[in-house]
This record gives structure tokens, sequence and C-alpha cells, in this order.
């Protein structure tokens, strides 16, 4: 079969047409598959009580990533609270726990949570590093989809929820909005010297 | 058909002042609310959203429930800055609680815009004392020379400026600014039944124990008392009109039920916002009001204006911590009325320990080191509010939508252009901005456009007070003209907007004085 020029314009245009179309649609719908496809939690699992080795689990994740003093106990009390509460994070949950002990067990022969602060935390932005790039989270969708699931139901929850406690405190606060801090505290000039950056530490707090 | 004495539509904090001062003296009232329960005081809702972050969806309605549509410039969603529940919008709020001045009432006659209100400073300040003792204002007018008369003293000692404030505060002074404590209706100590505040910092989210007034401190008070009944998940659909110009009866229907039901009352105030109050009004046309109820000059849903905020940000070499965070601290009340007033508006300055001026954006953060570094700068700024008032204009209105709701009645359509008055309040509110970040000797980050203002969900004028229906809705008492028991309270009754001040205090006001003429003229 032989094509004429013409011929040949018009195919490439369609095709051109037809993938700017595709990659308009991909892109219009793309929050859609993220949530259908990869984020969508387990809402046939019902909520219940965090399993003791979950519990244990997420919090080593925690203190691998929060890299700062935090308060453990409204960490502890949001993973327990939306295990219990909220349908689909029971079995998330178990899934992640799943995710990071198998990632440790490759790696270092250990479960995730029996492995060393420095260990867990280099795992961790090993397996997050897609996060800064739009192919790799691309090629994650296909190699490692639990990872994009674990990056919007569990980091990004706990950035938020330490952005919205501890660091308050971290960057010179009395408290964070959330504690009853009083209404003394704010008119003492004291208040004012405290130097934002004592808090911050690299060393290990499991 | 059921019978009721007074039946107020809306539970916010406009109905639910005439739902307790009418109660207070001995009267029935049946408040229907189209929005589910809202427990008071919000500890679950506390815990929810500040501890779990998570909005809970049984306090949502759904969008064939609540909705509306929009054009014109601005920029934000109208429909996410109403709460729909038990209590409406002053549930989670900054409770900042400021009279007007008295030019405010007079701007045609005194600056040549906007138009005089039916009623003066002197007339609404007794029941301004009365609003401030019913929410529990705490204030002092002692550090702020701008403030205008007052026959009694604030009912609570106010929230005094933080440590760095008062730093600022002196330096503003040496450039001849002002910067004084913020009047709000927080309980600085103990008061009618609700705790100190302990400063939990969650103002706009929820207060967990009451010290942050809401209207449901109220309605539920209005309960106990067995002369009031609030209805909840329930949209009032029309208003029935008698041949005599009286309101016979509303048609409303249970949110998820199929059939309509009617009742009686002897008096109906609309007390739904300067949105739904308009809308209820035009979709309660019939034959004698084929325009809508009140609407025979055509001024329902017109005569609309906004408060114009503009967030602004300071950055200092130094950290300017606040020491804490929650109630607003200092403001200045310098640039409500200047000599110049006319051409544009007046401003308020919000320059409060609270605020924090942009958000930052953490998307991307994986570590606390991340998120740390982008919040850093948080604790070296401070957001400035330029707190605008604005004039209507025929650009701006709200009229029924083709959108419908589940029951079939048209959403309201709101159509808002900024205009030339308010470009030229920017460009005043600009070289405000400019001398608070010279006279503090910061740097100048960021003050948002003249369209990317925010209302502050101060929503006004849709129903405006006048003397007769050829110019205006309601009249001084906020009773629709040429009707004898039909009432529109709240801030949809305004003239245009309340100055450059917050609404609330005063749509409280005019509220209680509703609520004192419909118990002597009409009860």
């Amino acid at each position: 079969m032989r094509f004429t020029r013409r011929g040949l314009v018009k195919l490439g245009a369609t095709v051109a047409v037809a993938a700017c179309g595709v990659s308009a649609a991909a892109w219009h719908l793309r929050g859609w598959a993220r949530r259908a496809l990869w984020e969508r939690l387990p809402t046939e699992i019902p909520p219940g009580e965090l399993d003791t080795h979950v519990a244990r689990t997420l919090m080593a994740a925690t203190h691998a990533l929060l890299d700062a003093e935090i308060e453990d106990r409204h960490y502890r009390e949001f993973f327990a609270w939306h295990s219990a509460e909220i349908p689909g994070y029971s079995g998330f949950y178990e899934r992640a726990t799943t995710l990071l002990d198998t990632l440790a067990q490759r790696q270092s022969g250990l479960l995730f949570a029996d492995c060393a602060l420095p260990v867990r935390r280099q795992m961790l932005l090993d397996a997050l590093a897609f996060r800064n790039s739009t192919m790799r989270r691309l090629w994650t969708s296909v190699v490692g989809a639990d990872w994009l699931m674990f990056d919007r139901h569990f980091v990004r929850p706990l950035i938020d929820l330490f952005a919205a406690t501890d660091a308050w405190v971290l960057l010179g606060y009395h408290s964070w909005p959330g504690q009853p801090g009083g209404l003394a505290h704010y008119r003492d000039e004291a208040a004012l010297k405290t130097d934002s950056s004592a808090h911050l530490h690299a060393g290990d707090t499991s | 058909m059921t019978e009721s004495t007074v039946a107020i539509i809306g539970s916010g904090i406009a109905g639910a002042s005439v739902a307790w001062q009418l109660t207070q003296m001995g009267h029935q009232v049946v408040v229907f609310e189209k929005g589910p329960e809202y427990p008071y005081p919000y500890r679950s809702q506390f815990r929810e959203r500040v501890l779990y972050r998570y909005r809970n969806p049984a306090h949502r309605l759904p969008a064939d429930l609540k909705s509306l549509t929009a054009s014109g410039t601005y920029r934000h969603d109208i429909n996410r800055e109403r709460e729909m529940w038990v209590g409406g919008s002053s549930t989670q709020w900054n409770a900042i609680t400021l009279r007007m001045i008295p030019e405010d009432f007079h701007t045609r006659t005194s600056f040549g815009y906007g138009r005089d209100w039916p009623v003066t400073y002197a007339e609404l300040e007794p029941y301004y004392c009365r609003g401030e003792a019913m929410l529990g204002v705490a204030g002092t007018d002692e550090d702020n020379h701008f403030a205008p008369y007052r026959s009694m003293p604030y009912p609570l000692p106010p929230f005094e400026l933080g440590a760095r404030d008062s730093i600022f505060a002196e330096q503003l002074r040496a450039h001849d600014i002002a910067l004084h404590t913020t009047p709000q209706a927080r309980t600085r100590r103990g008061y009618d039944e609700r705790p100190a505040c302990p400063n939990f910092g969650t103002c706009m989210v929820a207060c967990p124990v009451g010290a942050l007034y809401s209207p449901a401190h109220h309605l539920n008070r209005a309960v106990q008392t067995g002369r009031c009944q609030v209805l909840s998940n329930v949209s009032v659909r029309r208003i029935v009109m008698d041949g005599h110009g009286r309101a016979r009866s509303l048609v409303y229907q249970k949110n998820h039920e199929d059939a309509e039901e009617e009742v009686a009352a002897e008096v109906v105030v609309v007390a739904a916002g300067a949105i739904e109050s308009p809308r209820l009004l035009l979709l309660s046309a019939d034959d004698r009001h084929p325009e809508g109820l009140g609407n025979e000059g055509g001024h329902v849903g017109r005569h609309l204006a906004f408060h114009h905020l503009w967030n602004g940000s300071i950055v200092y070499r130094e950290p300017v911590l606040a020491g804490r965070i929650g109630p607003v601290t200092g403001q200045s009340h310098q640039f409500l009325s200047p000599p110049h007033r006319g051409p544009h508006g007046g401003v308020k300055v919000e320059f409060s320990a609270n605020h924090l001026g942009r958000r930052e954006n953490l998307r991307s953060a994986t570590t606390a080191s991340d998120a740390l570094e982008r919040l850093q700068r948080r604790s070296r700024r401070r957001g400035i509010f330029l707190h605008a008032e604005s004039v209507p204009t025929p650009q701006k209105y709200v009229s029924l939508s083709r959108e419908r709701d589940r029951f079939g009645d048209r959403f309201a359509h709101v159509h808002y252009e900024s205009s030339d008055f308010d470009r030229e309040t920017h460009a005043f509110s600009q070289r405000i901005y400019d001398r608070f970040a010279e006279a503090t000797g910061g740097e100048k980050e960021y003050l948002a456009g003249v369209d990317d203002f925010i209302s502050g969900a101060h929503h006004m004028g849709t129903c405006r007070m006048g003397t007769d229906a050829s110019d205006s809705v309601v009249d001084s008492f906020a009773r629709v003209h040429d009707t004898v028991n039909l009432f529109v309270v709240g801030s949809s009754s305004f003239v245009g907007t309340s100055g450059a001040m917050n609404p609330t205090l005063t749509l409280v006001a005019l509220a209680i004085r509703t609520a004192d003429y419909i118990a002597s003229r009409l009860l």
C-alpha cells in the first residue's frame, strides 16, 4: 500500500490530534484515575482497632519521616482513630505495614520497626523519591502502586498533622493550635526570645 | 396544617438572636434550619477537625441542597463561605464584634456615595449594648481613640495586645498610626455560663468549650425554656401570603421526604443570610406578587455588597513570634473614615498576632525538615488584613439561577463585579500597607490584588432597609414594606456594607430591635 504525500500529512495530523486529545483527556482524568486506581482505600474492610504490630510500624515510619522532636501521642491517636472510625483505614494501615515490612526484610532481613532509625529513614526516602518527579511517579504507578497509596494516605496526612501541631512549637510558639495555651504566655516578653532552631535535631528518637 | 407563633427561617446568629429575645419575653417560636444538627459545645467537631484532620460528612449538606451559581470578578467560592447547620456561619468565626461608626449610617449625606440608613447610630446604640451583653464581648475603648460613643462599658475586659504587638504598637505610634485591642465575642473570663477562654486557638474551626460565642449557646437555652423548637434538615420552600399583606404560613419540606408540609404562623422572620433570604422572597412569588415578596420596587437581591478583605504579609529580619496563636489582638480603626473618604471607602486594619499571611505549600514535603524549611518564614512573618468597605452597584446582585435544588426550586445566582470605588479603595489600602511595613521595619512580601479579595463571608444588603417600597425592601425594623408580619433580619437588611466594620454585632443589634418591635406590636 502506497501513501501519497497528502495522505501522509493527513495521517500525521490525525495522529497528532488524537494524541493531543488523549493527553488532554488523561490530564483531565488524572485525579479521578489516581483516586480510583491507586489511591482508593480498601473500604470493604470494616473499621477496627489497630493491631499492636501495625501501630508500632506506623509510629516507626512516623519517627523516620519526622526528624524532629515530636509528641508521639497525637500521631498515635490519629492512626488509632482513623482505623477505628473511618472505613478503609484499618485495611490500609495493614497494607502499609506489609509494604514496609516487605521492603525492610528485602533490604535488611528485619521487620521495618526493628530497623535502626537511619536505616528506616533512608529506606523511606528512597521509596518515596518518586514524589519529586512526574516520570518516576508514573513509573511507580506501574511497578509499585502501593507506594502511591502510602504517599496519599500516610505521608501527606502525617506532614499535614505535623505542620498543624509540633511544627508550631519547633518554630518557637508556646503551644500548637488545639492545646489550651492560656492567656498569660502571649503577653510575656520572654516568649519572644525563643530560639526556634533549638528544637531541631537529627538524632535517633525511637 | 400545624401552627406556630413566630416562625424563624434560619438558625444563624440573626435568627437565634430573635428566637432568644422572644422566648425570654414568653413567646413561642419555631426555628427552621435547612442544615443538620451541629452538637454544641463543639467537642466532637474539635476532635475530628483539629486532632484527626477530618471533616465529618454528616455535617455537610449535599450539593443538591446547598449550592449557587456565580458570575463576575469575585474569585472565591461563595458557596463555601456559608455554613448551613444549626447555628449557621457564626459557629466558627473570628468573633470580631465591632460597632459601626456614626458616619457609616449617612455616607450619602457626608461623603456622596452609598445611601443613608433609615436608622442612626444614636438610635441603635442601646441595642449595641444589649448585643454586646448577649454575645459577651470582651473589649475596651481606652486604647482606641476612634471608637464611637457608648453608654455602657463592655461586659468583659479586653484581650490585651501580645508582647510583640506592643512593640509594633510603639513603632507604629512613632509614625502616627494607632494599633489597639480588638473587641471580640470571647470570654476573657467566665461569663453567662461560658468558661473563660483557655486559648485553644482553633476558633475558626471549633471551640470545644464554648468560650467563643456561638448562636447555639442561646438556641439551646431557648429550647430549654420549652418555648422554642429547632427543626433541622428542613427546607422552607416558600412563604404564603393572604390578600391583606399578611404572611399566613410557610411551605416546607423535610430534606429526605417527598411531601410538602405547611405551617401557619402569626409572624414570619426570614433570617437566612444575604443570599438565601432574597432567594426565598423571590421563590415565594404568587399571583399578587409576581416578582416575589417585597419586590414591588425591584430591590430584592439588589444592592449586594461584600467586604473586600485584602490579605497581605510583611516579613521581618528577626522572628516576630506572637508566642501563641489564638484570639485576635491588634487592629487599627484610624482609617475607617479618613479625611478624603468619598472617592474611596474606609478601611479597617487587622494586624493581629493570629494572622500569618500566605499559607505555605507543604505538598512536596516528605520529612519534618522539608516542612520546617517551608514553614520557617512563618515565624518572621506577620499577616495584615486590609478590611475595606464597598458600595452596591448594579453589577452586584443576587437573582435566581437556572439550576435547581432537589425540590425543583431555583438556586441563587450571585453576580459580583468590583467597581471603580473598590479599585480606589484598594489603592488606599496599598498605601496603608506600605506605611505599616515601613513603620515596623519590615519587608513587603505580598498584598492581594484588587480582585483577589475575600469577602470574609460578609455578604450584605440584598433586602436593604429604607423608607418605602420604591427604594428598599424592609423598613428600619426589618419589616417587609406593605406587609404586616413578614420580616427579614440579618446583614441582608443592611444598606450596603457596614462601613469597614465586621457586620455581626450590627446585625445582632438590629435583630434585637426587631424582636422588641415584634413583641410590642404584633404579639
